[in-house]
């Protein structure tokens, strides 16, 4: 799972996934990364709190979470997510 | 098949004479005599001379020995020479030295009632020695050790402290039944076997040649998976699973590639009626497809992942470990799609929004599910139908429960119930404990907490890991906690192992068990006094001077430990079961 840590995300909390994610998220690294990296993009900036909280979304389409993005108040969005990630829950 | 049993039979003859000693259990003075000299001390001083008797297997630090000689020393010297009266004497019995000494012989009950426990159990474990040895010796050859009998086994072996070769030496000879008994074997988690054979199972002509009847090349596989495969898999298997893959290509869209790793793996570790069981269950609702794309590990059987090192696979951290050894999440998949079904969630919303507990081990979201219902959130009927499952995945929904109701923060984890998930060490709860007591302390100058006017959601400075405006992060947060028992002004009665004790009676009852408070123990006088005077409107808080404990942990450490403790004062029992993991100062 080195390309969590490497995208940013604290160790430790990579550490605490389960085998069974563990293995899913190894095979499905190009998408999760695609993912990870959107968020990033749009300013997203509590990706460890993403993975303990809310990692359902790494498990979704990639373009089910744009099209939600881009029907919202992004700015706003991403601020409200920022300070709390469950947040996300609004438009995910 | 004689041979091996006659093996058995030997190894479990040296067992029974090695292992079993009940002597070594043996004391020449009992509970009861200790908790009568505790008592005798408290009248006759004098009696502090016999001391040393009562101590034999408890160690006490060289500062307290030589202040406790001291006052051996005193005592002997007073009755003969009568320099200090007894009230004078009596004096000593409000220092440290007193309870030093009495903590020292409460440390001695405890380690002899385990030393009671030990020996039953010894007795316990020789009976099944005899009985197993019984069994192999009247063995008729011609049948088969079945199922049911090798569990005796495995159970038994791995409940004694054998040395580390031996354990090996019988876990082989087991495993060589086995696989006699079922060549095709679906090795379940309850075995741990440590394989010291490197044994292949195909050459690798073999495989060639089957990847060549479907069309593949087996040169263009992974070589960590190629190995992997001769190892684990067999021809007849692996032909199976290609002819089902052939059949459902078509209709199901899946894609066979010898690059794509995830599907070799299934080549060997998976079986076609895993896919058919899994087909039905998505009834059409999520596509197969979609499942081997997002969670491959759900087509196969849990516990699957033999190392094909000769030594116990290390605990390696997640990060670093070897990726292309899947482990299976199969049965916890079917459990879990069956309870959400039964729930009433629609399964593909589920699939769709929350797929990663889907393969979270399915005894951890039953007992959540059950948790919560007890807790009055009933997934069934409660209209919470967008109710983001997170919470489910918790593994420490009590004590989560707690930390937040203890920070006065119950409304928010209602209205965000997927917090259920953060750990009871989360930086969040430190932050939040902080700026609470900052607030408390500078009314004009509160540090504002929540985010939105609907006072649901915290500001980043709370709940976000990388702001660091409020200075509290995971090197500091825990400096300037208490939460343990704080040490006042008494004599120190509950000390360290003692608290150990408790804290094992806690873990030991709950841990991995859905709690349900007794309605006898609400009858019990002491929390009818405490439920009376600081219960508040919410049933799972008391407000106690000021400072919110939540009743839940209240009653389930008290439930826990009232029974068994009996040699604790009820006050303090009460005590350590209101503070026990509260954030203090």
């Amino acid at each position: 799972m080195k390309y969590l840590v490497d995208l940013g995300i604290s160790k430790d909390i990579v550490d605490l996934l389960d085998d069974a994610t563990c293995y899913n998220m190894k095979i499905n690294e190009k998408k999760i990364t695609e993912i990870i990296l959107y968020l990033k993009n749009i300013g997203i900036n509590n990706l460890d709190e993403l993975i303990i909280n809310e990692l359902r979304i790494l498990y979704m389409d990639f373009e089910d979470i744009r099209s939600a993005f881009n029907n919202c108040n992004q700015k706003e969005m991403v601020e409200l997510i920022n300070n709390d990630i469950v947040a996300i829950e609004d438009i995910l | 098949m004689q041979e091996l049993i006659s093996k058995l039979i030997n190894i479990f003859k040296i067992i029974l004479n090695e292992n079993f000693d009940e002597n070594k259990y043996n004391r020449s003075y009992s509970i009861q005599d200790i908790k009568d000299y505790i008592r005798l001390l408290e009248d006759d001083l004098y009696a502090i001379k016999d001391i040393d008797k009562y101590l034999l297997n408890v160690s006490i630090s060289e500062d307290q020995k030589r202040v406790l000689e001291a006052f051996k020393t005193t005592i002997a010297f007073n009755e003969t020479n009568n320099i200090f009266s007894l009230d004078e004497l009596d004096k000593y019995r409000k220092t440290n030295i007193y309870s030093y000494i009495k903590s020292a012989l409460v440390r001695q009950i405890i380690l002899l009632s385990d030393a009671k426990k030990a020996k039953e159990d010894c007795l316990k474990k020789k009976q099944i020695c005899l009985k197993i040895l019984n069994f192999l010796q009247k063995h008729d050859c011609s049948k088969l050790i079945n199922e049911q009998q090798l569990h005796t086994f495995y159970n038994f072996i791995n409940s004694i402290n054998l040395p580390q070769e031996k354990l090996i030496e019988i876990n082989l000879l087991l495993f060589q039944f086995n696989l006699m008994a079922n060549p095709n074997l679906e090795l379940s988690n309850k075995y741990e076997l440590v394989e010291s054979i490197n044994k292949f199972n195909m050459t690798k002509d073999q495989a060639v040649e089957i990847f060549a009847q479907y069309g593949y090349d087996f040169n263009l596989v992974d070589s960590k998976i190629q190995e992997e495969l001769l190892v684990l898999g067999n021809v007849d298997s692996i032909n199976e699973m290609f002819s089902y893959f052939e059949d459902i290509k078509k209709e199901h869209k899946i894609n066979f590639n010898e690059k794509d790793n995830k599907m070799v793996t299934l080549l060997y570790k998976s079986k076609p009626d895993i896919f058919d069981n899994i087909i039905e269950l998505a009834e059409g609702n999520i596509s197969l497809a979609k499942i081997l794309e997002t969670m491959p590990s759900v087509f196969i059987h849990k516990g699957t992942s033999i190392t094909q090192n000769s030594e116990k696979k290390k605990k390696a951290t997640v990060s670093e470990q070897n990726d292309k050894t899947p482990s299976g999440s199969y049965e916890d998949f079917i459990l879990n799609i069956e309870l959400f079904k039964y729930l009433g969630y629609d399964i593909k919303e589920v699939f769709v929004k929350n797929a990663d507990i889907l393969t979270i081990p399915h005894e951890r979201i039953k007992r959540n599910v059950d948790q919560l219902k007890l807790l009055g959130i009933d997934l069934k009927t409660d209209k919470k139908k967008d109710f983001k499952l997170s919470a489910l995945k918790s593994t420490s929904l009590l004590l989560t429960m707690d930390k937040f109701i203890e920070l006065g923060e119950y409304d928010y984890l209602m209205n965000n119930l997927s917090r259920f998930y953060l750990e009871p060490n989360s930086i969040v709860f430190y932050r939040l404990f902080h700026v609470k007591k900052h607030n408390n302390s500078f009314p004009n100058q509160q540090i504002e907490i929540y985010y939105d006017k609907n006072k649901t959601r915290y500001k980043g400075y709370i709940s976000n890991s990388t702001n660091k405006e409020l200075g509290i992060n995971e090197e500091n947060k825990i400096s300037g906690f208490a939460t343990s028992l704080p040490i006042i002004n008494r004599p120190v009665i509950i000390n360290e192992v003692v608290e150990k004790k408790l804290d094992d009676l806690i873990v030991d009852r709950y841990d991995k068990k859905v709690v349900e408070i007794d309605s006898r123990i609400l009858m019990h006088p002491v929390v009818q006094r405490i439920d009376d005077n600081f219960k508040t409107s919410n049933e799972l808080i008391y407000n106690i001077n000021g400072i919110l404990i939540s009743r839940h942990k209240f009653l389930r450490n008290f439930m826990a430990i009232v029974d068994v403790r009996k040699d604790l004062d009820l006050s303090e029992i009460v005590e350590f079961c209101l503070i026990k993991d509260s954030l203090l100062t």
